[in-house]
């Protein structure tokens, strides 16, 4: 069955592959946050046409894919995490015909579009919800996670938001509670009921029929939840100052067994459809993330590998995670990397401005396909936003520990006019303090930029396969260096990253014959190495054998 | 071929799954019961003893190896599969127990040691030859790295490289454990259908299953990748720890050597896999396997490795239970030849408590020979340390001697285990014995025959 045939685009570059690797093996994506990368209609807020207008940008730069956290229509208590129509696009975005031409002439620049799939949970405003909250012999009750009050009164056990405060909200009317792991404006869909699974198929055909490329799945290691609604118990590792919902450990609300028979679902309506990438948003150690490439690979393509978001920065903890997650990948199974993304701290304001650029580094020269977080390419640090202007939801109801999340979702820094050219009028949260420094039309004019450092990595991906999809084969050294080789054929490359602030000395015995390919001082290129190089504090070197 | 016959001696209760309701009581021979005065137990002290195991009500015994060996790791380093040490006895002697065991309702258990054989074994010994005998692919052998040292980082975990040198071959073969346990190659075909007879061997003889040995070794990277360190390795960890055994530990394709393994063992009926398995809880369901089945009961230590207090507890089973695929039966060992005695961790009070949970909880129990009367760990002078962890990794609280002193039977000085002298010593505390405890109505050792008993009334 190809429903898919009529609509596939048909251009070339869209069926054609990469040899026969999936494109996805080869190529690089850009994550945008629709909220803050450009704003075309001057309310503060970016758009889908803010985005059309900078698909030059991309292509500029050197990515292949753009992924756009959600669009969809919403009351926006999450920022488009709480859906009321999967199927409609929102209009402080803009409107469906916008959407079009933006996947028209994404694809026309040669840009594939990632769409950020919501399935755990709903909006209360949807009008599912709506409906299964009307009574409890609704037909679609059994759309949501409805349960009845424990015996002695009260939420009908114990679990917890990842927002704060029970997970379960009493519904006066029917006399049950529903179950929302995040806010209780974000009912969790029952993905036990098979009319739920197909509405939901129905949703990924649609957008698919449009010309997506692909989506990324949030917490999809959320969708099923236990059966039996079987307390969480305790987490004896608790501490004071923690998110409150680490208190439990989420054992029978998170990562069940059967939450692979449903993606291994998605996974094959996503291929109904050629070529289309499925990305699974998981938060789990290595040994229980693999399990998401699913049987025989019936799993998501990618499943988002965060290790790197949380690792001490030396190099000893990295290259042991690297070593982890490439020795516990299933064979066929494609690895991923990332480094920042609209839930998790900047990484500029992580590892220092100085780390940054090694880190960049990293991110595009490590085997598997990376995901750039926008505005890391500029180097965009975590903002302080002042308690008036908070509009993360979780810092709200969980302030002061530092969860919020506003801080890395600042508006992109386009150049040194009124507001970054990102809009018109002040944006809806405050821009970063160094924007008129350290925006895209300075950095690009400064060779020794961080964003220059970006768009000569990705050319050389584009030109030298092996960065992409040659073997990896680390070599462990005693100093405080990364040091790698990506092997493709003929070509060998070199990786030689300092992870700290100080110089040191590698030495090779026997010599090499190298050259230098790429530095991210952007000052040693040609450079000829032999029996040792040095590497100054916080540099990165791309070695040609 | 193998024979699809019942044992003629199986115990009355031959339902599949036996194993579900049974404890299952692990046994090393050469510290239960000495028959010959040579100080170390064997096949005909054992047979003397089946009374008691009956008495304790225990529903199957697994004896650790009893095989022809070298004797440099406690028996797992085996020589021949196919017979009985000297040491231990005569295949006849082996025959008597499988006999006496299943007349007294008590189903018998081996260690199944696929990983390696001793550098004593016929196998090896061929393989050592030439890069071109029958056997030469039979062992894991690899050139000399580019230095003209070892292949790789990989290390043994008994200290040291993992990487022996053969000058006649004039290359390295691998041993996960001591230089003279090299590991067989279980990416050759031969190798497992050699193990897979072996299994036939003793399962004709009438033993109810296998317990595997390091089964989540059997196979290491095929691209030989360097282990990473572990960043958090310091001064106190074992030198053999300092790297994480990405490569070497917990392949996937190791998989596929259990499914071997057990395709073995289900052509017969009512046979019992249980393995050594990685530790990690994330882990325990790929040992069960999911389209073709494992083991039937990855070996689950989780209540020793926990810190013991309420909290920490209930977490830990409460994962380890839905860590279990559906359908899948648990089990909870408390003890076993490789661990610190648990009595000596949480103490005698606390040692009541641990049974009762054991015994009550869902999931099948296993015991370590003394760990009903309390045993804790014996003092092992440095001049009477045996095993070679200690005396290849010293000071890092390795040594396994002190779980492995013989079992006190009475308060005497040789504890009714020898009249010669112990191949170990025994424990100081001599009133913590089987017979005192037979007799004191409220001791450890009546609270487990008890709740065993209640156990198997209210299965």
């Amino acid at each position: 069955m190809h429903l898919s045939r009529a609509f596939v685009r048909k251009a070339k570059w869209l069926t054609a592959m990469t040899g026969t690797r999936p494109w996805w093996e080869s190529a690089v994506i850009y994550q945008v946050y629709p909220r803050s990368f450009q704003d075309s209609d001057g309310n503060g807020v970016g758009d889908l046409n803010g985005i059309t207008e900078r698909l030059p940008y991309f292509v500029e730069l050197g990515v292949d894919a753009i992924w756009i956290s959600p669009v969809f229509r919403s009351p926006m208590m999450d920022f488009g995490y709480d859906i009321s129509d999967y199927i409609d696009i929102d209009p402080v975005f803009g409107n469906m015909a916008d959407f079009d031409r933006l996947v028209a002439k994404s694809h026309a620049h040669g840009i594939r579009v990632i769409l950020d799939f919501v399935p755990n949970h709903s909006s209360d405003q949807h009008p599912w919800f709506i409906e299964s909250r009307s009574s409890r012999a609704s037909l679609k009750r059994d759309w949501y996670i409805w349960g009845d009050p424990a015996p002695a009164g009260g939420p009908p056990n114990n679990w917890l938001s990842e927002f704060g405060g029970s997970a379960w909200e009493f519904d006066e009317a029917s006399g049950q509670y529903y179950y929302h792991a995040f806010l209780k404006s974000q009912p969790d869909l029952n993905w036990r009921n098979p009319e739920v699974v197909e509405a939901m198929r129905d949703v990924l055909r649609f957008w698919m029929r449009k010309g997506v490329d692909g989506f990324r799945v949030d917490v999809i290691w959320h969708l099923i939840k236990d059966a039996a609604l079987r307390d969480n118990p305790p987490n004896p590792n608790y501490q004071r100052g923690k998110p409150p919902n680490e208190a439990l450990i989420p054992l029978y609300t998170t990562d069940l067994p059967e939450v692979h028979d449903v993606i291994a679902i998605l996974c094959r309506t996503v291929d109904e459809f050629s070529n289309r990438l499925l990305i699974g948003e998981i938060y789990l150690p290595v040994e229980r993330l693999i399990a998401y490439y699913g049987r025989d690979l019936g799993g998501v393509h990618l499943p988002f590998n965060f290790a790197l978001l949380g690792v001490r920065w030396d190099a000893k903890c990295i290259q042991a995670l690297i070593a982890e997650y490439e020795g516990a990948l299933p064979k066929g199974g494609w690895p991923n990397w990332v480094l920042g993304n609209h839930d998790r701290p900047r990484i500029a304001s992580r590892v220092g401005k100085g780390q940054a650029a090694v880190a960049a580094m990293l991110l595009l020269t490590l085997r598997g396909t990376p995901t750039i977080y926008y505005g890391d390419e500029l180097g965009m640090r975590q903002v302080d936003i002042p308690g008036d202007r908070v509009r993360d939801p979780f810092e709200r109801n969980v302030p002061g520990i530092g969860v919020g999340r506003d801080g890395c979702r600042t508006p992109m820094q386009w150049d040194a006019s009124e507001n970054a050219g990102f809009s018109k009028v002040d944006p809806w949260l405050p821009m970063a303090g160094d924007w008129r420094s350290d925006n895209v039309a300075n950095l690009r004019e400064d060779a020794t930029s961080i964003w220059n450092l970006h768009h000569r990595l990705l050319r050389l991906r584009k030109k030298v396969p092996a960065l992409s999809i040659g073997s990896y084969r680390p070599r462990f050294v005693d100093e405080d260096l990364l040091v790698y080789f990506r092997e493709l054929d003929d070509t060998t490359l070199l990786l030689v990253l300092n992870l700290t602030s100080q110089a040191q000395i590698l030495s090779f015995e026997p010599a090499i014959r190298g050259k230098v390919l790429v530095s991210t001082g952007a000052d040693r290129d040609g450079e000829r190495v032999a029996d040792s190089i040095t590497l100054r504090g916080d540099e990165g070197l791309v070695i040609e054998l | 071929m193998s024979t699809n016959e019942k044992s003629e001696h199986s115990p009355a209760t031959s339902d599949e799954a036996w194993w579900r309701s049974a404890v299952v009581y692990e046994i090393p021979a050469i510290s239960f019961q000495d028959s010959d005065g040579d100080g170390q137990g064997d096949l005909p002290g054992l047979l003397q003893r089946i009374d008691y195991l009956k008495w304790l009500g225990i529903g199957a015994v697994w004896l650790t190896p009893i095989y022809r060996s070298p004797n440099q790791d406690f028996g797992y380093d085996i020589a021949d599969f196919c017979s009985v040490d000297p040491r231990a006895g005569t295949l006849e002697d082996f025959d008597k127990v499988v006999k006496a065991l299943h007349n007294a309702g008590i189903r018998l258990i081996l260690d199944l040691v696929p990983n390696h054989t001793s550098d004593q074994h016929a196998w090896f010994r061929q393989s050592c030859v030439s890069r071109n005998n029958p056997k030469a692919d039979w062992y894991v052998w690899a050139e000399a790295g580019a230095n003209g040292g070892p292949p790789n980082n990989w290390l043994s975990r008994f200290g040291g490289s993992g990487w022996e040198w053969c000058e006649a071959r004039r290359q390295f073969y691998y041993h996960s454990f001591l230089p003279s346990q090299p590991d067989l190659n279980w990416r050759n075909p031969e190798v497992r259908e050699a193990i897979g007879d072996t299994m036939r061997f003793w399962l004709d003889r009438g033993v109810d299953g296998f317990r595997v040995d390091a089964s989540a070794v059997l196979i290491k990277d095929d691209l030989l990748r360097d282990n990473p360190r572990d960043p958090e390795a310091d001064d106190k960890t074992p030198p053999p720890q300092v790297y994480i055994p990405v490569f070497t530990d917990d392949r996937p394709e190791a998989m596929e050597c259990i499914e071997y393994i057990r395709g073995v063992l289900d052509r017969y009926e009512g046979k019992l896999l249980c393995g050594e398995v990685q530790g990690k809880i994330d882990r325990i369901g790929h040992f069960y396997g999911s389209s073709k089945p494992r083991l039937h009961l990855p070996l689950n230590f989780a209540l020793l490795d926990t810190e013991w207090n309420a909290i920490s507890l209930q977490a830990t089973i409460d994962a380890y239970l839905n860590a279990v695929p559906n359908g899948a039966w648990p089990n909870f060992v408390i003890g076993g030849h490789d661990k610190h005695r648990v009595a000596s961790k949480i103490g005698q009070a606390q040692m009541r408590i641990l049974a009762m949970l054991q015994m009550t909880i869902r999931g099948t129990p296993f015991l370590f020979a003394g760990d009903e009367i309390g045993s804790e760990q014996v003092p092992i002078p440095p001049d009477r340390v045996q095993d070679s962890f200690e005396k290849l990794v010293k000071g890092f609280d390795l040594g396994r001697d002190p779980e492995r002193a013989p079992l006190r039977w009475d308060d005497t000085d040789r504890g009714g285990f020898t009249c010669g002298e112990p191949w170990l010593p025994m424990s100081p505390d001599r009133s913590r014995n089987i017979m005192a405890q037979q007799r004191d109505e409220r001791s450890l050792l009546n609270l487990y025959r008890e709740l065993i008993a209640l156990r198997r009334r209210l299965a």
